[in-house]
């Protein structure tokens, strides 16, 4: 149960934070705040909801990141061992990056990472 | 409460002033800079950045409105200044040694509180009338009581949201009464139209011209602003400053060599290129390259400014930052579209 105590303490510090600012906040200020205010675009009113996709290379270069991700997690507990385990797992680390790799070239030669 | 009051008189040492300029009189605009800049203000961004609006110059009905607008959206404690038409330097002066005292006193403060909180209730609601009738197929209702936007095929060929959005008038560093009305694909703009505000109406009485020199200081001025590189920029206004009162020798050739020698900006700006085959490098490089020419004493003649019909079909194509860039550097002709009509009354309207 003492695992516990420092989550605990974190959270209570921040929990203590949050409301010390929104106390002085609601303290300082001079009037009650407008509410009900449409995004401001320079001066002229939104004509539709904003909410849309992003355009479809933000998603292939998002995918290619999380490629690299993975493959981040897998060479965070290699780094801690691969001085005791020695040259072959070395060998087998860069055999995965190189196969990362090659994937990206071909998405590269595909026009994925296209950017206009 | 007590602890207001130190914290309002501090916050008014520095206040954050929304500059709105009126089309037509860039010479006030160019005044109203310099006086903001001398002091030592902020000039804001947005108006929930601001705390003094300063209207410079008499706006038409259009431009009115939205300066009732951004009125309503400036958080308390706040202060309007409106100049008139035939304003100079020292009203202006005048005026902003009232802002810090105005700005610092809590009564005042609390009454535009309860002002902008009630305001901003009655008149939101008519800003969107209009999109409570064509949604009959929407059973959630969206907030703000908005429309989606529809979908359209982009560039790749692809269903991707078309999103209407009124570029407006009051943006930093944006040509004054300039709205351009973009749809934008993902942060792609496929087609612009521009229009300047208040274009039909009767224009403002013709001032006094911005000297060449000024203006070309104030282009290069704005594209060092919007590719966000504040010192030269403020150096550039500077020294249009100097040209304005009559010192044209202050120090030019420092700037070009620092704007010149910049790797990172020139690669920034480089492929950025309008329809018609310019792109923002080389019109900086053009502007910057006319600056040497009038500081040497070569005669130099009037750049052609682009009008708001033609910017339209220049920005289709490119995306959003890019698309302001090439705003800056093609600098439209927005005090001409508003002159044009303006021939027939002068004041007394």
């Amino acid at each position: 149960m003492d695992e516990f105590v420092p989550l605990a303490i974190l959270a209570g510090v921040v929990l203590a934070g949050v409301a010390v600012t929104v106390g002085v906040s609601r303290l300082v200020r001079v009037g009650p705040v407008a509410g009900d205010l449409l995004p401001y675009l320079g001066g002229l009113p939104p004509v539709e909801h904003a909410v849309s996709r992003f355009h479809v290379r933000w998603y292939a270069v998002t995918m290619v990141f999380l490629a690299f991700d993975m493959e981040m997690i897998f060479m965070y507990p290699w780094t801690l061992v691969v001085a005791t385990m020695g040259t072959g797992a070395v060998v087998e680390m860069f055999l995965f990056l190189a196969i990362l790799l090659a994937g990206v070239v071909y998405a590269w030669r595909e026009g994925a990472l296209r950017w206009t | 409460m007590d602890l207001t009051d130190p914290l309002l008189r501090f916050a008014a040492r520095v206040p954050h002033v929304l500059l709105v300029p009126v089309p037509g009189r860039p010479g006030l605009r160019m005044d109203t800079e310099q006086v903001v800049a001398h002091r030592g203000w902020w000039e804001a961004t947005s108006p929930a950045d601001a705390d003094a609006l300063l209207v410079a110059g008499r706006p038409g009905p259009e431009l009115d409105a939205v300066v009732e607008h951004i009125w309503r959206r400036i958080p308390a404690p706040r202060i309007r200044v409106d100049l008139d038409d035939g304003g100079t330097a020292a009203d202006l002066e005048v005026m902003l040694d009232s802002v810090p005292g105005s700005l610092a006193d809590p009564r005042r403060a609390r009454a535009e509180a309860t002002a902008a909180a009630t305001a901003a209730d009655v008149t939101d609601h008519t800003d969107h009338g209009g999109g409570h009738h064509h949604d009959h197929h929407m059973d959630m209702p969206l907030p703000g009581g908005l429309s989606m936007a529809d979908v359209a095929e982009d560039r790749d060929g692809l269903a991707l949201d078309v999103l209407r959005l009124p570029l407006g008038p009051v943006l930093p560093d944006w040509p004054a009464g300039l709205v351009v009305d973009v749809e934008l694909q993902g942060d792609v703009v496929t087609a612009a139209g521009a229009r300047v505000l208040d274009a039909a109406g009767p224009g403002p009485a013709a001032t006094r011209p911005v000297p060449t020199a000024a203006r070309g200081r104030d282009v290069v001025a704005r594209v060092l602003a919007v590719a966000g590189w504040p010192g030269p920029a403020a150096r550039a206004r500077d020294l249009r400053d100097r040209v304005r009162a009559g010192d044209p020798t202050a120090d030019l050739a420092g700037l070009l060599r620092t704007v010149r020698r910049s790797r990172v900006l020139r690669l920034m700006l480089r492929r950025i290129g309008d329809g018609h085959g310019a792109d923002v490098a080389g019109l900086l490089e053009q502007r910057l390259a006319r600056l040497d020419a009038y500081a040497a004493g070569a005669a130099v003649d009037e750049l052609q400014r682009p009008g708001p019909a033609d910017l339209g079909a220049r920005l289709a194509g490119a995306e959003l930052a890019a698309a302001r860039l090439l705003v800056a550097a093609l600098d439209p002709d927005v005090d001409g579209a508003v002159a044009g009509v303006g021939d027939g009354q002068e004041d007394g309207r």
